[in-house]
C-alpha cells in the first residue's frame, strides 16, 4: 500500500490512535440511512402484484420504521429525516415517478431495469429477475430489448429470440392508459416447437412483468399490455390469447418466490459480503448455504424478510458473511425458502443460486 | 444445478451494483471504520455516526456517477473528512465524552480497563488539541493507513503538505502523549 517514498509511520502513535478508535463500538444506522435514500430508490423497490399487496408492503415498511427510531443525535442537530411518500401515504400509485434526486435522464446516465427470466422450480417454471444497468435514460424499448439478451444466471433461460420486439411505448398519462409492445416478426403469433405451454405463457408474462416495471422508477405501473403487430393488436402471442390488454399474474403463481440480487452470477468476493435479495418463505425466513465444488456446505445462515405471505415479494438481507475462512476458489451460494410445512402452507421451498468466486 | 466451471464466462471482479446494492454493501465493510475516523476527528460518538451517516446518503445519491467501489470509498472517506470538518467549524461540538463512546473498554472491569480508558480519552483529548489539518493527515496516516498521495487527494493538499502536518502532528502529539509512550500497549 505505502508508497516508498512515504516517511515511515511512528508505529507507537499508530497503535495509541487506532486503539482510541477501537473503543468506539458505533451503533447501527443502516435503517436510518436507508429511510433517508429511499426516495431515490428503484431497484430495490420491485415487484408486488396487486394492490392489496402493495398496502402490505407499505405496512411492513411503516413498521420496520416504527421499530427503529432516530436515534438520539447530538442536541437534535441531526439532518432533518425524510421519509419516502410510500411510507407514509399508503396509495398504491407509482407516485415515486417524478423524485427531485433522480439524476436527469440523456447521456452519461444509466438506467437500472428488472428483466423477467424463466427459471425452473419444484411447482414448474416462474419468473426469475435480473437487473441490468443500461446506458441511456429510462426507455420501454430498452428494457424489452433485454428480454433477448442471455440471462447472467444459467439457471435461468431467455424466451424470447434476437429481434422479437419493434417497439414498446405508453399511451396514458400517471397510471391511465396502456402500455403496448410490438412484435417485430409475424412469426411469434404461434408457439414454436419444443416450447411448453407453460414457458410461453411465462414468456408473455416477462413481457408484461420487465414492461410494467420499467415504465415506473418506484413502484411497477399497473396498466395493461397490449400486443401489437404493425399497427394492430394481435389476437395471440406463442400460441397464448393477446386479444385484450393483459393484467400480470398473481406473483405466487408467475414468480419463483426466492431471488437472489447479490451476489451476481461469477461475483468475486473476498474478505465479507451481504447476500441480498426478495423473497417469500413461511414466517420471512430464508436459510442460506455456502457449497465448495465437491458439494459440500462449509458455511450455512439464514436471513428474515420484510414480510411473508399474502403476494409480491419482500427483501432480504444477510448479516455480514465472513469467507476469509474460505480457501480460494469458486463456490456456490444457494438461498432457499424454509418450508417445515412440506408446502401446506402455498409458499414452496423455491430455491436461488449463484456461482462466486472467493478470492 | 448451477456448474460455472463448465461455462464460458468472462470473470467480472467489479459487482454492478445498484445505488441500495453499493450503500449496503460499503455499509457493511465500512460503516465502523469511518465511524471510528470521524470520532478521532470530532471526538463525540453520536456526532461522528450522523456525520458518515450522511456521507453514505451523499454517496448513494452520488452512485450513479461514482460506480466503483473504490471511489465510492474514496468520495466516504472524503465526506466523512469534510463533513466532521464542518461540524467542528459550525456547530461547536461539545465533547461530550468517555461515557458514551468509551464503553467497549468499560466492559472489561479492573485497573487494566480504567487505565485503556484513560489513555483512550488522553488520545482523542490530544487529537482534538492538534490543528485541523494535522489532526487529519494522522488519523488518516495512522487509523486508516493511507498513503501519503491518498492523504493529500483527499484533502486537496500537496504531498508535501502531508508530509509537514504528518512530522508536526506527530511531535506535538508525542510531547501531550508521553505518559502514554513509554509502556506497552
Amino acid at each position: 500500500m505505502t508508497e516508498p517514498r512515504d516517511e515511515p509511520r511512528d508505529e507507537q502513535l499508530a497503535r495509541l490512535i487506532t486503539d482510541a478508535a477501537d473503543g468506539v463500538e458505533p451503533t447501527d444506522r443502516l435503517a436510518e440511512i436507508r429511510t433517508r435514500t429511499a426516495s431515490t430508490r428503484r431497484r430495490t423497490r420491485w415487484y408486488a402484484a396487486g394492490g392489496a399487496s402493495l398496502l402490505a408492503a407499505a405496512a411492513v415498511v411503516a413498521v420496520a420504521l416504527l421499530g427503529n427510531p432516530a436515534s438520539p443525535g447530538a442536541d437534535g442537530a441531526g439532518p432533518a429525516q425524510d421519509p419516502t411518500p410510500t411510507v407514509t401515504d399508503p396509495t398504491p400509485a407509482p407516485s415515486g415517478s417524478a423524485s427531485p434526486a433522480d439524476p436527469p435522464t440523456g447521456a452519461g446516465t444509466t438506467t437500472s431495469y428488472t428483466v423477467f427470466f424463466v427459471g425452473d422450480t419444484a411447482r414448474g417454471p416462474r419468473l426469475y429477475s435480473e437487473v441490468r444497468d443500461v446506458r441511456g435514460g429510462r426507455d420501454l424499448f430498452t428494457a424489452l430489448q433485454q428480454l433477448e439478451t442471455p440471462p447472467l444466471d444459467p439457471d435461468y433461460r431467455a424466451l424470447w429470440p434476437e429481434g422479437s420486439f419493434a417497439d414498446a411505448g405508453f399511451d396514458g398519462v400517471g397510471t391511465d392508459g396502456q402500455l403496448s409492445v410490438v412484435l417485430a416478426d409475424a412469426s411469434l403469433r404461434e408457439r414454436p416447437a419444443g416450447m411448453s405451454e407453460a414457458d410461453a405463457r411465462l414468456a408473455v408474462e416477462s413481457v408484461i412483468w420487465t414492461l410494467q416495471s420499467a415504465a415506473s422508477e418506484g413502484d411497477p405501473l399497473q396498466a395493461p399490455v397490449q400486443f401489437y403487430l404493425g399497427r394492430n393488436p394481435i389476437d395471440q402471442v406463442l400460441g397464448v390469447p393477446t386479444a385484450e390488454g393483459l393484467a400480470a399474474g398473481l406473483s405466487e403463481d408467475v414468480q419463483a418466490q426466492m431471488n437472489v440480487a447479490f451476489p451476481t452470477e461469477d461475483q468475486v468476493v473476498a474478505g465479507s459480503f451481504i447476500a441480498l435479495g426478495r423473497n417469500n418463505g413461511f414466517e420471512a425466513t430464508m436459510t442460506w448455504t455456502i457449497t465448495d465444488e465437491a458439494g459440500s456446505v462449509v458455511l450455512d445462515g439464514f436471513a428474515t424478510a420484510e414480510g411473508w405471505g399474502e403476494g409480491g415479494l419482500f427483501p432480504w438481507r444477510t448479516e455480514p458473511i465472513d469467507v476469509s475462512g474460505l480457501a480460494p476458489g469458486r463456490y456456490i451460494f444457494t438461498a432457499a425458502n424454509d418450508d417445515p410445512s412440506g408446502g401446506a402452507e402455498g409458499v414452496g421451498p423455491d430455491t436461488d443460486t449463484r456461482s462466486i468466486i472467493v478470492e | 444445478m448451477t456448474h460455472a466451471s463448465t461455462r464460458d464466462q468472462t470473470v467480472t471482479d467489479r459487482p454492478s451494483w445498484s445505488a441500495d446494492e453499493a450503500l449496503d454493501e460499503l455499509y457493511a465493510a465500512h460503516w465502523r471504520s469511518l465511524v471510528r475516523l470521524s470520532v478521532l476527528l470530532v471526538r463525540d460518538a453520536g456526532t461522528a455516526e450522523e456525520v458518515v451517516q450522511d456521507a453514505f446518503v451523499a454517496m448513494h445519491g452520488r452512485w450513479s456517477r461514482l460506480r466503483e467501489p473504490d471511489k465510492a470509498l474514496a468520495y466516504l472517506r472524503q465526506s466523512v473528512v469534510n463533513g466532521s470538518r464542518s461540524v467542528l467549524r459550525h456547530r461547536g461540538v461539545v465533547a461530550r465524552h468517555a461515557s458514551s463512546q468509551l464503553q467497549a473498554g468499560s466492559r472489561a472491569g479492573g485497573d487494566e480497563a480504567a487505565e485503556a480508558l484513560a489513555r483512550r480519552d488522553a488520545v482523542l483529548e490530544a487529537l482534538r488539541a492538534l490543528p485541523e489539518r494535522q489532526r487529519e493527515v494522522l488519523t488518516l496516516r495512522y487509523y486508516l493507513d493511507l498513503p501519503e498521495s491518498e492523504i493529500a487527494e483527499a484533502l486537496g493538499i500537496s504531498r508535501g503538505a502531508v508530509k509537514s502536518h504528518a512530522s508536526r502532528g506527530s511531535a506535538t502529539l508525542r510531547d501531550l502523549l508521553a505518559d502514554h509512550l513509554t509502556g506497552d500497549l
